[in-house]
């Protein structure tokens, strides 16, 4: 995830772990903390297609190490549309709040969510458009509120991701 | 990158109740302690350069992980140079796991990186003295008798 990241752009550096001193997240992204989570396969064990559950998990997992989360998915088996399911899960929460910008990467999908919202990333692009969601409306928490001018400036996370 | 630990305890009983379960078993294991954690209704065990954080968990269901069935996780972080099925964590994990199995009725489940779930094996008093070393314990293949089984509330 580090060299994808890399290869955007951006100054990538890791994060020494300190045991008993605190949570602390993986990268160091252009300044922002960045936790990164993967289905990696586990001793020979046959892999688990994540659900939407696994990303719920996986997110609420993150809480407290780093505001931006990537969850790089790539080979796992996870589709765009339960990425997009499980994202929709994870907002309804109450403590969704907690992270500022999550990136789910996939085969063939690139995704992200920006606390009330959930950005798709189209390759070669100049812009990101808002996807419809796999039931044909916007996932709950995400489309209740009126949408946004794109904004001009990117904040640090975005920048940082290169959304 | 990071893994998880993550010991699931179906335990009707209180966080302080469980944190006391939990302070038995590091009471017999040198250079171990239970704290308070920094959120109110949290413990931390500590075991060497291991951290553990009680808690009542926000985990949901996912697939055959049957999460929401236990109240509480005992969770521990893993660095990726660490075979996570190996590690000092995973160890300490199996071992708080077994010994509730053991103590309380309370139905535990062993899940490493919130995918894949294991049955904390049974602990040999050899394997026990190295856990309190801090060099491990078990090969935690889930297949010895006596492992606890999920049920439901």
């Amino acid at each position: 995830m580090a060299e994808t990241l890399v290869a955007e752009g951006h100054h990538v550096r890791s994060v020494a772990e300190r045991p008993g001193r605190g949570r602390t997240p993986d990268l160091d992204v252009c300044g922002t903390g960045v936790e990164v989570k993967s289905w990696a396969s586990l001793d020979g064990r046959p892999r688990r297609v994540p659900t939407r559950g696994s990303i719920v998990n996986k997110l609420v997992g993150a809480h407290g190490q780093g505001e931006v989360v990537v969850l790089y998915a790539c080979g796992s088996g996870l589709s765009a549309g339960t990425a997009l399911r499980g994202m929709a899960d994870y907002a309804r929460r109450q403590r969704a709040g907690e992270l500022r910008a999550v990136r789910i990467l996939g085969d063939g999908f690139d995704l992200a969510w920006v606390r009330d919202r959930i950005v798709e990333r189209v390759p070669g692009a100049g812009a990101a458009r808002e996807p419809a969601s796999p039931a044909g409306r916007e996932p709950a928490g995400t489309g209740a509120r009126p949408a946004r001018e794109p904004r001009r400036r990117l904040s640090a996370p975005e920048a940082a991701l290169g959304w | 990158m990071s893994r998880s630990v993550d010991l699931f305890i179906d335990a009707p009983a209180s966080p302080d109740e469980v944190a006391e379960a939990v302070a038995r078993l590091a009471a017999e294991m040198p250079g171990s302690s239970v704290t308070p954690g920094d959120q109110p209704g949290t413990w931390e065990l500590r075991h060497g350069d291991t951290v553990a954080v009680l808690a009542e968990h926000p985990y949901v269901d996912d697939g055959d992980l049957l999460l929401r069935r236990y109240r509480y996780a005992l969770s521990a972080r893993v660095d990726s140079g660490t075979r996570l099925a190996d590690s000092p964590a995973t160890a300490l994990l199996r071992r708080v796991g077994q010994h509730l199995s053991q103590a309380t009725s309370w139905p535990v489940l062993l899940v490493l990186d919130l995918q894949f779930s294991e049955r904390p094996a049974r602990v040999t008093k050899s394997e026990e003295a190295r856990s309190g070393d801090g060099d491990g314990d078990g090969d935690g293949d889930g297949a010895a008798a006596g492992a606890p089984r999920e049920t439901r509330r």
